[in-house]
């Protein structure tokens, strides 16, 4: 099998195509190991051929394989190929996945390579391997929301997010790493690729490392209280938490119905915007989906930042974040600034200093509701248990639901009733602006941080987009990402992704990869 | 406002039809302590009389601006 392995990474991509669509099973089947006894498992596979080559393509962005795929350049088989052995020789060290669905991925990749070479292109996610949060149900692949609760539920349909990146010929190569059920902003057993010594953030900590340690080309998270955003600052990639009713949330583990948002996470601003491209649009299956035009996000991409108003968060806002974060915060402002933009800087009222308040309010009494069906069954006694235990890795979950579930109808309420003032504050302060700049974490990875707001979770409450950008490295602890975010007024997802762009295209942050 | 207890707590869960252990009491009361703060300090917002909760709906299709025509 080595042997075959290694001929099959030797072989030309032009090879590859010419082979015929029936010789490829065989030969894949091969490389990927006996089927799995059950529907999902972590499959094994050889280890990984030598450095280079086959190595390399895991590396590649959505939008370059893409190229090379609608030229007939690459095949998807060959691509998956590889970044299946990528995650074997890596991921026991990253721990980004939880499944492995790697049968399913190599026969979605031999369909995908059948269609190309029939001429039926899709588009530019044809062929490409990718990833989902592992709250997302996937058809015959369990999906576990990290938590023993759901170890064993292997969902009869995919949720809407998977099956639209299933009808662009996305190929799905596994479920990714979180904390039980989505709750916090630390993934346990997922490393930071930039850092193995810590912790890959959350709650998509999974989605973020696997696309630093280029384990996937593209991936999707959930955002609640900002889990797109700290992991993609945290990881060193992008991500974008949408408007919400953006992108369709059904067949999604929640956390909260009101709360929760979908996105894309990439290694650039222009693969988000493919996927985003993909995902988004009305869905009638959840009652937040927004019945508005789906813009072409990547063609929106190339838009001049000349004279863009862009607001700046107050720096007596974050004197307490950490020195590397503010100094690559201004720079990154400076840099806009040097595009042309406008620069002014901006202060919430004072009133928004609750906000945070009402969100968790609002989090943990939908979350309540949401668990209730197992804290009422013996199905309570499978959450991990915090008992007797402390750390930021120990799950809390069970003991916040269970704490939910005494606050009131009324007392929830109230905290909706607050969220629609904090909306109107929301609004007041992106009116004369088109973007707003903060940082996306107080601090890097790991390092502790004792900011009184930290700028995530606000965008939550009020549904406005935010995406988070690489914007430069920590040198005390050296080395660690740190990540931009810009946000604008609700429907502004296509000009948030515009001025990333403009950043990204303007340094090099994005382009630097940990040595793993 | 009283303290919340154990006691407490062990009423409002069974009223709940939720059965806290007893070896969980302890954690569970914590954070519905934190809880309560935060509604204590959601509570000094002053709140127009006649503000309503965002999570009303309306059976009209969402007023979203067209992203496209957007500013």
């Amino acid at each position: 099998m080595a042997r075959q392995l290694e001929e099959l990474t030797r072989t030309t991509r032009r090879r590859f195509l010419e082979m015929s669509a029936a010789a490829l099973p065989g030969l894949a089947h091969s490389a990927v190991g006996e089927p799995a006894a059950l529907p999902v498992v972590p499959q094994s596979r050889p280890s990984s051929p030598s450095a280079g080559g086959a190595l390399d393509l895991p590396a590649l962005t959505i939008t370059e394989a893409a190229s090379q795929i609608s030229r007939k350049q690459l095949s998807p088989v060959e691509l998956t190929e590889a970044v299946l052995a990528r995650i074997d020789a890596l991921d026991p060290r990253v721990g980004a996945f939880i499944t492995v669905a790697g049968d399913q991925a190599m026969e979605a990749a031999r369909v995908a390579e059948r269609e190309i070479q029939r001429g039926r292109y899709r588009g530019p996610l044809h062929g490409i391997p990718v990833g989902v949060k592992d709250t997302h149900y996937t058809k015959g692949i369990r999906t576990t929301a990290a938590t023993p609760v759901l170890q064993d539920f292997v969902p009869a349909f995919d949720c809407t997010i998977v099956e639209r990146m299933k009808a662009a010929g996305a190929i799905l190569i596994g479920k990714l790493a979180l904390p039980e059920f989505s709750f916090g902003g630390y993934t346990p057993g997922c490393n930071n690729p930039w850092d193995l010594t810590r912790n890959a953030g959350g709650s998509s900590g999974g989605s973020g490392a696997a696309l630093a340690a280029t384990l996937l080309l593209g991936a999707t998270g959930g955002d609640t209280s900002g889990s797109i955003r700290n992991p993609a600052s945290t990881n060193g990639i992008v991500g974008l938490k949408p408007t919400f009713g953006v992108v369709s949330r059904y067949g999604v583990v929640p956390i909260s119905w009101t709360l929760d948002h979908l996105g894309p996470m990439a290694k650039t601003v222009e693969d988000t915007a493919i996927l985003l491209k993909v995902i988004a649009g009305y869905d009638r299956r959840d009652g937040c989906s927004v019945q508005a035009p789906v813009p072409d996000y990547p063609r929106l991409l190339r838009r001049s930042i000349q004279g863009r108003r862009l607001g700046v968060i107050a720096l007596a806002e974050i004197e307490q974040f950490h020195p590397d974060t503010k100094k690559s915060f201004l720079t990154a402002v400076k840099v806009l600034e040097g595009l042309g933009a406008q620069i002014r800087e901006v202060s919430f009222p004072t009133r928004m200093n609750v906000a945070g308040g009402a969100q968790g309010i609002i989090r943990i009494c939908e979350a309540a509701a949401y668990h209730r069906q197992f804290l009422v069954t013996d199905a309570a006694k499978r959450y991990i248990s915090d008992v007797g235990r402390s750390g930021p890795g120990v799950s809390r979950v069970r003991t916040n639901v269970e704490a939910g579930s005494l606050l009131t109808a009324a007392q929830y309420l109230q905290a909706q009733r607050a969220r629609r003032l904090f909306i109107e504050d929301m609004h007041a302060v992106y009116e004369p602006l088109d973007a707003l700049l903060s940082p996306t974490m107080p601090s890097p990875a790991g390092v502790p941080a004792s900011a009184p707001q930290t700028f995530r979770s606000w965008w939550n409450l009020c549904g406005f987009p935010a995406i988070s950008v690489p914007c430069g490295f920590s040198t005390d602890p050296p080395g660690l990402p740190i990540g931009l975010q810009i946000s604008a007024s609700p429907f502004q997802d296509a000009l948030v992704l515009a001025i990333a762009h403009a950043y990204e295209a303007a340094t090099d942050w994005h382009k630097r990869r940990p040595a793993l | 406002m009283t303290e919340p207890t154990k006691e407490l707590v062990k009423s409002l869960a069974a009223a709940n039809g939720l059965e806290i252990p007893d070896e969980r009491l302890e954690l569970v009361l914590r954070q519905y302590e934190r809880f309560m703060r935060t509604m204590a300090e959601l509570d000094t917002l002053p709140l127009p009389r006649e503000t309503e909760p965002a999570i009303l709906y309306s059976l009209t299709p969402p007023a979203a601006t067209p992203p496209e025509s957007g500013r």
